[in-house]
């Protein structure tokens, strides 16, 4: 029989946040390894336009994209690495909390899952803006018959 | 004022941790909304493109892949839709939990937001099987290809 505590974290079951914290630490890990890969198939690409020899067998609509995709890969990965950071950090508080019943890495684990929802609540509202001037954009050159023959 | 989240749910939760739990509940109430929107507009998306462009082009290949692309986009956002329900129910339980201080209200926050990380988790296990798959019958056909 177990013992009544003074303890107020032995009153609440934080199993299931343990769990989400091992979930998240999945996600974490699989997130900041997919953040590396797109590093790794940057650099590579980067190599590859160093090589005037290859790339005149290819096509130059394919050695544009390459150009582009060697500025847009690291800024991918490293939109994508932070939100990771957030997570296994939070994972990391989470489950000494649950582990140790310790109220002080709870409280951690609360600010870095803050910090990982608002991180993507940022982005969402950023690319929704862009979304939303491009919409205007569009609408305003179509109503002004830009681009027509 | 007195601040009753200074021992919050019989935690010691100071004012800081309570507001950032309150941040958490709205950041993701809003993410959730909006992937509901976009579950829904992948719906409307996929339906149209079965019931107008399956129209202009009745029968044949193109048929068939408008079918197929509109079958993708509905079953795209069923998959999207449980993250965002269990990240919705979520964020209304700790919105409950801290305006009433409701222990079990919380303990159902902490459920959902473990079913959000777990779908997810088993989602990606599952994408990254496929894609594991798809090397193997990569490498496979290219030997026996030859």
């Amino acid at each position: 029989m177990t013992e009544p505590t003074d303890n107020p974290l032995q009153q609440l079951d934080i199993a299931p946040y343990g769990k989400a914290a091992r979930w998240a630490r999945f996600l974490a890990v699989v997130g900041g390894l997919f953040s590396v890969l797109l590093l790794g198939v940057a650099f590579l690409i980067s190599r590859m336009l160093h090589k005037p020899a290859g790339l005149a067998a290819l096509d130059p609509a394919v050695v544009a994209a390459a150009r582009v995709s060697v500025w847009v890969l690291p800024l991918v990965s490293g939109l994508g690495f932070f939100p990771c950071f957030f997570l296994f950090r939070f994972s990391l508080a989470a489950q000494r909390a649950v582990a140790h019943r310790d109220a002080a890495a709870l409280v951690r684990s609360f600010r870095r899952l803050y910090y990982f929802f608002l991180y993507f609540g940022v982005i969402l509202v950023a690319v929704l803006t862009i979304y939303a001037i491009l919409l205007v954009a569009v609408g305003s050159a179509a109503m002004l018959g830009w681009g027509e023959q | 004022m007195e601040q009753n989240s200074t021992n919050l749910f019989d935690l010691q939760i100071d004012p800081v941790a309570h507001n950032h739990l309150a941040e958490t509940a709205k950041w993701a109430r809003f993410l959730s909304i909006i992937g509901f929107i976009f579950c829904g507009l992948a719906v409307v998306g996929g339906l149209a493109m079965a019931t107008v462009l399956g129209s202009m082009m009745p029968g044949g290949a193109g048929a068939m892949g408008t079918g197929v692309l509109s079958v993708v986009y509905i079953a795209l956002a069923a998959l999207y839709f449980f993250p965002c329900l269990y990240l919705y129910r979520f964020a209304t339980a700790m919105r409950t939990a801290l305006a009433v201080s409701d222990n079990l209200k919380l303990q159902e926050a902490f459920q959902n937001i473990k079913s959000c990380f777990k779908f997810m988790g088993i989602l990606t296990i599952v994408i990254l099987a496929f894609y594991g798959l798809a090397i193997v019958g990569g490498i496979m056909a290219s030997m026996f290809g030859r």
